[in-house]
């Protein structure tokens, strides 16, 4: 009896966990922005010629030599929720720029840079990192 | 799960180092104006609680409550509910062990958002509303059970009687070497990282349930005391003749078992909590920026440096009250347990900092591991039909979020407040019943406005 019991239970508890886990996923990809949306990573690319940026554009410029990131790391940058960002990071030592959250990543090639493009659709703070380099924060990207 | 733009697919060793366990994004700054109320609201209502709140004891702990129907209670209670939740326990931390030993170490693997986000802080909200959750579910008793039931004895019965000067101390290491993993250790979302602590982990907790029984786990397996210690805030609870009744959290918190080692578990709660926060401040970023320490150095430090803050705060804090009550005739026996005895009243302070660093976090990151987990291995399977799915960050809005996280704080404090109140006036000589928690209500309001600054400059 007990154990007849005892087997519906797990059953009943299997089924719940499936269904369960099955129903919280959310729903289509229509409801999927962020992440994987509209991103433009431009990946390793060196030396740009110096394009105006447009209105609604952030330009974000970074160095980083001996170990040490200029402007300071623990600056916050500020940006209008839906516009464009672009971070231009340079470093003498090759490395992996990393924005978290919208996932966007680049190599920089020893003493080049990268550009990394994308619109900021998602609010929250997110960090800007290189890989190799620790401390590895380059900047906090506000988008509000 | 998002792709990484531009990586190549495959294992890859350079594994993104994540700065808080798991995810990427971190919420926004509170306006001022929100710390500014939140704040206000936190001192006018600690005031006003002096002088309004009840002049004699008014809770009764494990006496109160509005006892469930009793049918309710037998299936509450029943050997068939309890092995179902054992099962589920099982079937949780094993699904994530196949994922751990026998899936690839890729971000796409679900393991360390499991862990850090729907086990860590996902046992936060399912404690404070049901109760001590992990101690029904924790798969080592039921492990231990096995091994108690191969050994022919009863779990119960350990080699040795556990010390009771042990106390909670077994639980406050453990949950500091987790939080440590959780927001110092490097690679700590890479599986070899998450093998070994939890391999370790697992190993040290069933040989000392062995060595003392299963009560080891009451206060020694530290989620198990974090779920217990947070339970407390649940409406749901045991009355002393036995009964499961639905009373006030007040009442709840009144039981909070005193024992060695409380204030040192609630401290390593609510000071790792304060020290993610203060990670993400431009002062502590432009510290490590300036220091030589290597970034671990200086997590550990900071980790270590909240946690100690908070020790020595509240314990100063109880010793001021103490020395207060001293006059009023308080015996030194009674002033020696003070630190523990008002020990339940931070709880709900520490239970509010974990919703406002964290809730994002579940609400978000959950999403991600219900999704990674229809692919546990990471072999293009999509076994519960989510792996397709993207992480919806239009569930909750940037105000929403920080209205919760405000409201948090400042609900957390006010029943510190209330549950520090009475216990005051029962602890206390009458005449100084007022002055005698005047540190205590000075030390919350503190803890208060550092959490609602956190917020601010996070």
């Amino acid at each position: 009896m007990r154990s007849r019991y005892r087997v519906a239970v797990t059953l009943a508890t299997l089924i719940a966990l499936t269904v369960g886990a099955a129903a919280c996923g959310g729903d289509d990809q229509a409801s999927q922005p962020a992440t994987s949306g509209p991103t433009t990573p431009t990946g390793p690319t060196s030396t740009q010629p110096n394009i105006l940026p447009a209105p609604d554009e952030t330009v974000i410029e970074v160095a980083v030599a001996n170990g040490r990131v200029s402007p300071s790391p623990d600056r916050r940058v500020e940006v209008a929720q839906g516009n464009n960002v672009r971070i231009v990071v340079t470093s003498d030592r090759a490395d992996e720029v990393h924005v978290h959250g919208y996932d966007q990543e680049a190599e920089i090639p020893a003493g080049g840079s990268a550009t990394l493009e994308f619109v900021a659709d998602q609010p929250g703070s997110f960090e800007v990192e290189m890989h190799e380099l620790d401390p590895g924060l380059l900047f906090t990207l506000l988008v509000r | 799960m998002s792709p990484i733009a531009g990586m190549p697919p495959g294992p890859t060793q350079d594994w993104v180092i994540l700065a808080h366990g798991v995810g990427g994004r971190q919420d926004l700054p509170i306006p001022f104006g929100y710390a500014l109320v939140g704040a206000v609201v936190a001192l006018v209502v600690s005031f006003a609680a002096l002088g309004w709140l009840w002049r004699e004891p008014r809770l009764t702990g494990r006496a109160a409550g509005r006892p469930m129907p009793l049918r309710l209670q037998q299936a509450l209670d029943s050997a068939g509910f309890r092995w179902a939740l054992r099962i589920l326990g099982l079937l949780l931390v094993g699904f994530v062990v196949v994922a751990a030993v026998f899936g690839p170490d890729l971000e796409t693997n679900p393991t360390a958002t499991w862990v850090y986000v729907l086990f860590w802080v996902g046992l936060v909200p399912v404690s404070i509303l049901f109760g001590p959750v992990w101690r029904l579910l924790n798969p080592l008793r039921t492990i231990h059970r096995g091994i108690a039931a191969l050994l022919g004895t009863p779990p119960e019965q350990g080699l040795l009687p556990l010390p009771a000067r042990l106390g909670y101390w077994p639980a406050a290491v453990s949950l500091f070497a987790f939080t440590w993993l959780e927001l110092v250790a490097p690679d700590r979302t890479t599986l070899p990282v998450l093998r070994a602590f939890f391999g370790v982990y697992f190993v040290v907790q069933l040989m000392a349930a062995v060595v003392y029984g299963s009560h080891w786990f009451d206060r020694g397996d530290g989620f198990e005391a974090y779920s217990t210690l947070l339970g407390h805030l649940s409406p749901l609870g045991r009355r002393f003749d036995g009964r499961l009744v639905f009373r006030s959290p007040f009442n709840s918190l009144d039981t909070v078992a005193q024992a060695a080692g409380l204030v040192a578990t609630i401290s390593v709660m609510l000071g790792s909590t304060a020290y993610d926060g203060f990670s993400n401040s431009s002062a502590w970023i432009r510290f490590i920026t300036d220091s030589d320490l290597a970034t671990r150095q200086a997590g550990t430090l900071g980790l270590l440096g909240f946690i100690l803050l908070v020790l020595v705060t509240y314990s100063a804090a109880t010793w001021l009250a103490g020395a207060l009550g001293r006059q009023g005739g308080l015996e030194s026996e009674g002033r020696r347990g003070l630190p523990t005895a008002f020990a339940h009243s931070i709880i709900p302070i520490a239970a509010g900092y974990l919703i406002a660093h964290y809730f994002s976090l579940l609400v978000y990151e959950g999403q991600r591991a219900l999704i990674l987990a229809s692919d546990p291995l990471v072999r293009g399977w999509n076994l519960f039909g989510t792996a397709e799915r993207g992480v919806d960050f239009t569930v909750v809005s940037v105000t929403t979020i920080a209205v919760i996280q405000v409201l948090a704080i400042v609900i957390g404090h006010v029943c510190g407040v209330v549950s520090a109140h009475d216990r005051a006036v029962r602890l206390f000589p009458r005449r100084q019943a007022v002055a005698g928690q005047l540190p205590l209500l000075f030390l919350m309001i503190g803890y208060t406005i550092g959490g609602l600054l956190l917020l601010f400059a996070g």
